[in-house]
């Protein structure tokens, strides 16, 4: 034993020592903090994943190393990958940060740059690059430059798949931005160019190169709230967001009152409903690191966030009004009203051929508020809640009201010539979605450390086509279901027990599905089965979940059941998951 | 004796390895200049808490921050409420922590550039700092009663007896 240790020449063993006492002085200064989850499920259905995260970081005086390790095989989404995911080295200082590696960005509100990687839709816009912040006094300066290859999915090229982007975009970016941080004020000038290799449908390349400049403008008092942006891309496409609050304390019978008006004008390339979403032949519009605010409420009621409306980039306008108001105790009311539109109506003439008033170009008529002409693609909301605790802090509810419609594609709008030389509409279709939903939370404390969570959600959907024929000049409605309306209810019974452990039944019930979905195979699981008599394991998707925590790092997550899919859409990009058939997934989150 | 060595080497250095925290994390106010970690560390103990307005159980857990970050401010205790709100509902921050009368800071996040820093995982996180810069207490999601095991994290980092 001794004599495999000990090394033979003395001076070699001092030479190590020597070393080790050196990686011991110099590691006794490094911090590291690391975590790992890991995902693992399997269904009936082929919804298999395995997925590993390991993000480990290290820190040594002002440097800072960021490492996220990936193992999946294959992940929930996207390609499967071993090995590096993400590594970033920071150094933090008082004259300036720099940052190398994948970096995520955010300038402004995000109008020009904001790269960030969503696992949940596998979007990943970051920057393999350099960044360089130099504050001095009340300015700060900022470079950035790097490349970035984006995999979206496309259905013009071959190779469409749910699970798995078919289409790679190459950037090259150079930006730059300068701020000047005064009391209440926020000015910026950002700029960003970007060089953009692919290949078009024919598998050509592809070069294309952008350019963006943009202004922001933030305030803020104890009364009121201003923020603004405005940018303008390639010359001839521009985008415009703001957003202001007006705060009163003790306004009528309220404790306080925040009054607010968010609105956007994103026009930045005029596309036909046939080529609305092309991202392989059209390489004008918005590029992907532009993620912009909504200006749409964003939900987190089951049912209500599935019902997406797909936010267009590239043209659209709209607003997003509301009231908040706190009268109890921890007690808000919450109204909101938003609608959106696109800028102009493209119509089609006598062969079936889009046209608009500017054929394409940028050059047209904008509207500066948003119409409900179904021609425009509209998007409307109306949404009521109110939420709060008792006075106990033994009772919390959440209750919402969500009245919410809109036009998602416009497949024909034909204008022909009377025999008075006057255009009138002939024909159209378009698919409609027109829903109301009631979401309701509760949470009741038993006791210091148990409670129980009750949740019911109802929505009447109603979706399909709308169309007229020149011949019976009559318009007429085609459901997508085999009923005029779709009935959807979730209900969820949990049980917790703080910190340790929770569980949670989910119920998520239809009365009918569209018939694409319906021709598609069900794998009913056990509780569905036991369950049959009261709901049809047909139109039924039943989860059980329970989590546990070990220890403060140590957390455990296991669920068996059907989970339904439909379109998640996360930071404004939509994608649609498929359903989670009869099976297992589980979940570990450990930190070390 | 070299393997009693190297064993005793490996245990020290294993021992110097600790979860500190980069006290140099720039903070990205919801208004005005950024600002250090350390500048609310110099004060005294720091709870970190990622929220979003999207997320429920952080807004059922937020009334219970905005009562320990007063009741133990003046023995320098400090609620750092970070949001993770992205470009959807960001703009929906201010209105919402006015609307509600919170008195912590705000912060942003969008990009989670912060939130991996502090090995977030889930939402909500709390991570809970003493004032040399050293993690003392995680957090992932939030239970009803999760409050009194924060609480009791907060005093023995103040150095409360209950």
């Amino acid at each position: 034993m001794y004599s495999i240790f000990y090394p033979k020449k003395k001076t070699i063993f001092k030479l190590f020592l020597f070393s080790f006492f050196q990686l011991s002085v110099l590691l006794s200064q490094v911090s590291y903090s690391s975590s790992l989850i890991s995902n693992f499920a399997t269904s009936k259905n082929n919804f298999n994943y395995f997925e590993n995260y390991y993000d480990l970081n290290l820190l040594y005086n002002n440097w800072n190393l960021w490492i996220e390790m990936e193992y999946s095989n294959p992940p929930a989404l996207g390609y499967g990958r071993s090995g590096m995911r993400n590594m970033r080295l920071e150094y933090s200082g008082n004259k300036a940060n720099l940052k190398i590696g994948d970096l995520y960005e955010f300038w402004g509100n995000g109008l020009v740059l904001n790269s960030l990687d969503d696992k949940s839709i596998d979007f990943n816009n970051g920057i393999k690059g350099i960044y360089l912040n130099i504050p001095y006094a009340f300015l700060e300066m900022d470079f950035l430059i790097g490349k970035q290859a984006i995999n979206r999915s496309s259905n013009r090229i071959p190779g469409f798949n749910e699970r798995i982007h078919n289409y790679r975009s190459d950037f090259n970016i150079l930006g730059n931005r300068l701020k000047l941080n005064l009391d209440n004020i926020d000015i910026s000038l950002h700029y960003l160019s970007a060089k953009q290799n692919d290949r078009t449908v024919d598998d050509s390349l592809s070069v294309f190169d952008h350019e963006i400049i943009g202004l922001n403008l933030n305030y803020f008092s104890n009364y009121f709230g201003f923020l603004f942006e405005l940018v303008s891309k390639d010359n001839n496409g521009n985008g415009l967001f703001s957003d202001i609050n007006i705060y009163l304390s003790d306004f009528l019978f309220t404790d306080f009152t925040t009054f607010g008006i968010g609105y956007k004008n994103y026009f930045f390339s005029n596309r036909s409903p046939s080529n609305r979403w092309d991202i392989v032949d059209d390489k004008s519009g918005y590029i992907p690191f532009q993620q912009m605010p909504t200006v749409f409420m964003a939900h987190n009621s089951i049912l209500i966030s599935r019902l997406t409306h797909v936010i267009d980039y590239n043209d659209e306008v709209g607003y997003n009004a509301y009231i908040k108001m706190n009268m109890l105790r921890n007690s808000t009311i919450m109204l909101s009203y938003s609608l959106l539109s696109r800028n102009s109506e493209w119509k089609m003439n006598e062969n079936f051929e889009w046209f608009s008033e500017s054929n394409g170009s940028s050059n047209i008529t904008r509207l500066f508020l948003p119409t409900k002409d179904a021609f425009f693609n509209p998007a409307e909301e109306i949404y009521l809640e109110i939420d709060g605790y008792d006075n106990k802090d033994i009772f919390y509810y959440k209750l919402a009201f969500s009245k919410m419609n809109s036009v998602v594609d416009i497949f024909e709008n034909q204008w022909l010539m009377n025999d008075k030389n006057n255009l009138y509409r002939s024909s159209f279709s378009y698919e409609l979605k027109d829903a109301i939903s009631v979401p309701l939370s509760l949470l009741i404390k038993l006791t210091e450390r148990n409670s129980i969570n009750i949740a019911f959600e109802y929505q009447k959907l109603k979706k399909g086509f709308k169309t007229l024929s020149s011949n019976t000049n009559n318009s007429q409605f085609f459901s997508n279901f085999t009923k005029d309306f779709q009935f959807n209810r979730y209900i969820g019974i949990g049980f917790s027990s703080s910190p340790k452990w929770s569980i949670n039944l989910g119920i998520d019930y239809t009365d009918t599905e569209e018939r694409i979905v319906l021709e598609k195979d069900r794998f009913s699981n056990k509780i569905e089965d036991l369950l049959s008599p009261i709901f049809d394991p047909s139109l039924t998707w039943i989860n059980f979940e329970s989590s546990y925590n070990l220890n403060q790092n140590y957390r455990l997550s296991i669920s068996y059941g059907s989970k339904r899919g439909g379109v998640y859409c996360s930071n404004g990009i939509c994608r649609y998951i498929q359903p989670f058939e009869n099976g297992f997934n589980f979940e570990v989150i450990a930190l070390f | 004796m070299f393997s009693i060595k190297f064993l005793f080497l490996s245990f020290a250095v294993t021992l110097s390895f600790s979860q500190n925290i980069d006290k140099n994390i720039i903070l990205n106010p919801l208004m005005g200049k950024k600002i250090k970690l350390e500048n609310y560390l110099s004060n005294g103990p720091v709870l970190i808490n990622f929220w979003a307005t999207w997320c429920a159980p952080c807004i059922k857990e937020m009334p219970y921050l905005d009562q320990f970050e007063k009741k133990y401010k003046d023995r320098g205790f400090s609620v750092l409420a970070v949001s993770v709100d992205n470009q959807k509902s960001l703009s929906q921050v201010r209105s919402f922590i006015k609307t509600k009368k919170f008195s912590f800071d705000i912060f942003l996040d969008p990009n989670m550039q912060i939130f991996k820093k502090l090995n977030g995982n889930l939402m909500p996180t709390n991570v809970l700092i003493d004032k040399s810069g050293k993690v003392v207490w995680r957090h992932y999601g939030y239970l009803p009663g999760d409050e009194m095991k924060m609480e009791e994290q907060i005093l023995n980092v103040l150095n409360i007896l209950p």
